[in-house]
């Protein structure tokens, strides 16, 4: 399909996310994809999931430390319900999972640059 | 801002863990609500350069053993909660000036009413707003707590009591930042500002008592002046 005109691309904004569990566990992007939407669907319910459209773009996981930091994107003015759904995600994959979001930016680039 | 966690024994992770993930996410202090627990406070809050309260949580069947405890730890610590989650645990909680905070007293088979709001507002009890079960329950468990908590927040509201909001972290992991905090808090029908006030109390109970127990002070608008030789006559 031919791409939007620029006025009506959705807007987004870039969560940087802080993953932090037991060490020695592994997670995967999927895995915590699917939490992260759990998690939205639960609190927010499916209208407000649908509005923040949250999705996992980057993950990266060090098993040995059991700590992970990913970029999630969220719609531009969503943000405070994409961090509420982000805080209560609790378990991954089966493993108990603390989540802090540590920033928030406008670009991709800007997330993974200025908060890996 | 500060939270109220729990550690070993009494929660699932050691008390450094815990004091130093609180500090990573930009909490100035904790309250330690210790039952069995016996941390170093001291030590800890140098250690992760956070501010780290000695408060102690009773937890009790019935008012009368739970009286009993409060005479007991009261001088000791600097904060003191009793858990709620009974209509008796509450009301005495809540007629108590002794204790500081009635925490969870909509879990279990707690219930809160205006008279218990309007009481707890007289003497200065500190009501939690405990957003543990909205963090970490789905489900049918989620939707009672969260009912539990409109109900809570509409009472305390009317009383204009004080309150505390917590996480109730059972462990390290457990612990949420405190604009995540203020972030559900919003999901869920709180304002915002409230959340944060909530949060911000702890630390300002922590200041009171600390300072109720130092040894200038005698009573509230009593207090030994810095003039013992030429001032006085």
């Amino acid at each position: 399909m031919k791409h939007l005109p620029k006025h009506l691309r959705p807007r987004w904004r870039y969560l940087a996310v802080a993953v932090e569990t037991r060490p020695g566990a592994s997670l995967d992007r999927s895995d915590f994809q699917r939490a992260v939407w759990y998690a939205a669907g639960n609190l927010l319910g499916d209208a407000g999931s649908a509005d923040a459209d949250l999705r996992v773009l980057r993950f990266s996981f060090d098993s040995d430390a059991g700590e992970g930091t990913a970029a999630v994107r969220a719609r531009h003015g969503e943000v405070r319900p994409a961090r509420a759904a982000l805080a209560c995600v609790t378990e991954v994959g089966g493993e108990s999972v603390g989540v802090h979001v540590r920033g928030v930016s406008g670009t991709l680039r800007g997330c993974t640059a200025k908060y890996r | 801002m500060y939270e109220a966690v729990h550690v070993a024994p009494d929660g699932e992770s050691p008390a450094a863990d815990v004091v130093e993930r609180a500090a990573r996410l930009g909490f100035e202090g904790v309250v330690i609500l210790a039952r069995d627990a016996t941390p170093d406070h001291d030590a800890l809050g140098d250690e992760a350069g956070v501010d780290v309260v000695d408060g102690v949580e009773i937890v009790a069947p019935d008012p009368e053993r739970a009286s009993g405890a409060v005479g007991g730890h009261r001088p000791e610590h600097t904060l003191l909660a009793v858990r709620g989650g009974t209509d008796r645990l509450n009301r005495f909680a809540v007629e108590n000036e002794r204790v500081d905070v009635l925490t969870r007293p909509m879990a279990d088979d707690g219930d809160v009413n205006h008279v218990l709001a309007n009481r707890a507002a007289a003497n200065g009890v500190r009501i939690e707003f405990d957003l543990g079960p909205v963090l970490r329950k789905t489900g049918g468990r989620r939707v009672q707590a969260l009912r539990g908590l409109r109900k809570l927040r509409e009472l305390v509201a009317d009383a204009g009591a004080p309150f505390v909001v917590s996480a109730s972290a059972p462990s390290r992991l457990g612990l949420r930042a405190p604009r995540e905090l203020v972030a559900v808090g919003e999901a869920v029908g709180f304002d915002p500002a409230a959340v944060r006030v909530g949060l911000q109390e702890w630390g300002e109970l922590a200041a009171r008592n600390r300072h109720r127990r130092s040894a200038s002070f005698v009573e509230p608008g009593v207090e030994r002046g810095p003039y013992d030789d030429e001032g006085s006559s």
